[in-house]
């Protein structure tokens, strides 16, 4: 079984915005909304992991990454996300890190 | 009698003008409280006069960012209700000539919303709200200045979308999208850097309410220095730049929720610091209320002068990639 792969910079913009779709485009609720959460039920019905590259980006704001992430954590649970989801930020390892822990403490990023 | 006099006084203010008289180093870096009193002293010109005149004839220089914050004064309505600017050209030729380059007359002149000027890399102002594209162009176009290519610096895309982001998500809730943010941005070919200027014209980041609400949770914990000198042409007061230095570093350490009470905020500041200490920044500044922040330095400086909003100053440099 492949693994169900989103590419941001490819996918969905090279230029994400902030928190809300009302804050401009590109959001992180659009995100979820769009892309994310469709792609996780994808990798959960078909018992794959999913894979999200977040290089080529030009940059994440901390508003994006907690309301896509975290929604995604709230909804589905913490466990159940890390155990589906694998992210590769190669260009900025801080993002990375930054989304474990949103997914790790949705209450608390 | 008494009542009679006062309404006629300021029946008297409201039809004339206020003349304004700009320092002879016009400078929020340089000069911040006197310049931050400057336009405090044209904000009540616009609310209590029928106009504002700068007058620049003993003015010496102008730095961009005080050019910045005149720009959205003459410019922004929130601000000057509608009422005109005039000015008054400086005595010295080379300020006079410097004013011009730097934009501020022809801005107000031909009233558009974007110009590029002859030694300008780019000027903006916008009071949209979080706008990715242009945060994209400005990181490209400012990344083609110092580098002579376009590069993704995500540290720059970042602190960007953060502001943004905080200005749009407003410190005071009920408020939020009501004030606009400025930003104006310089390419010195002199100094290989491009300047920014950003203008969050809302309460400020000390006044907003979960700040204070922390500000008075800390009240006598804090150890108490009278000691005053000078710093920058400001006087620093010793107990209230601590004070200010401890909110600032909770607010940097993620330690001070937003204003919305969701938990899941508060963690603009700490990239935006994060960001401005990757080495791509020469200087990092924040004026805010009585504080002057100099990030890059860790320094925070409080202010014998008040500004009701937020300026963030910085220089992009060449970084070793």
């Amino acid at each position: 079984m492949s693994n169900v792969k989103i590419r941001i910079a490819e996918d969905f913009s090279d230029a994400p915005g902030a928190r809300y779709k009302k804050d401009g485009p590109d959001s992180g609720e659009l995100f979820y909304d769009v892309l994310l959460k469709e792609k996780f039920e994808q990798a959960l019905s078909e018992h794959s992991k999913l894979v999200v590259d977040m290089d080529r980006t030009y940059g994440y704001a901390t508003s994006f990454l907690s309301e896509a992430f975290g929604k995604l954590s709230e909804n589905y649970g913490p466990e159940t996300v890390l155990s589906v989801l694998e992210i590769i930020s190669h260009e900025d390892e801080s993002v990375r890190d930054y989304t474990l822990e949103i997914i790790k403490n949705p209450n608390k990023k | 009698m008494q009542r009679k006099n006062f309404i006629n006084r300021a029946k008297s203010r409201a039809s004339t003008p206020k003349t304004v008289k700009a320092p002879s180093t016009c400078s929020l870096i340089e000069n911040p409280a006197t310049a931050i009193k400057f336009f405090t002293s044209a904000e009540d010109g616009y609310r209590n006069h029928s106009a504002v005149v700068y007058d620049f004839t003993s003015t010496e220089e102008v730095t961009e960012t005080f050019a910045a914050a005149l720009i959205a004064h003459i410019k922004d309505r929130n601000i000057n209700l509608g009422k005109s600017s005039k000015i008054i050209w400086p005595e010295s030729q080379v300020c006079h000539q410097k004013l011009r380059k730097l934009g501020i007359f022809g801005k107000v002149e031909k009233d558009k919303n974007e110009i590029d000027l002859e030694h300008l890399q780019t000027q903006k102002l916008t009071n949209s709200k979080v706008q990715n594209q242009l945060a994209k162009e400005i990181v490209n176009s400012s990344s083609q200045f110092i580098y002579g290519e376009t590069v993704r610096i995500k540290e720059l895309y970042s602190i960007l979308i953060e502001i943004m982001a905080n200005t749009n998500n407003h410190a005071d809730v009920k408020n939020s999208g009501k004030y606009p943010w400025w930003m104006v941005i310089f390419g010195d070919s002199k100094l290989d850097v491009v300047k920014f200027v950003l203008l969050d014209l809302g309460v400020g980041i000390f006044e907003s309410l979960p700040v204070k609400k922390f500000g008075y949770r800390i009240q006598g914990t804090l150890p108490v220095l009278e000691t005053q000198r000078l710093h920058l042409g400001m006087k620093i007061n010793y107990m209230r730049a601590n004070r200010l230095a401890t909110i600032f570093n909770a607010l940097s350490e993620g330690r001070i929720n937003s204003s919305t009470q969701d938990p899941t905020r508060g963690r603009g500041i700490p990239r935006i610091v994060d960001c401005a200490k990757s080495g791509h920044f020469r200087k990092f500044n924040i004026i805010t209320n009585d504080a002057f922040i100099d990030v890059v330095q860790d320094s925070v400086y409080a202010m014998d002068a008040h500004f009701s909003g937020t300026i963030y100053y910085f220089e992009l440099k060449k970084f070793q990639l």
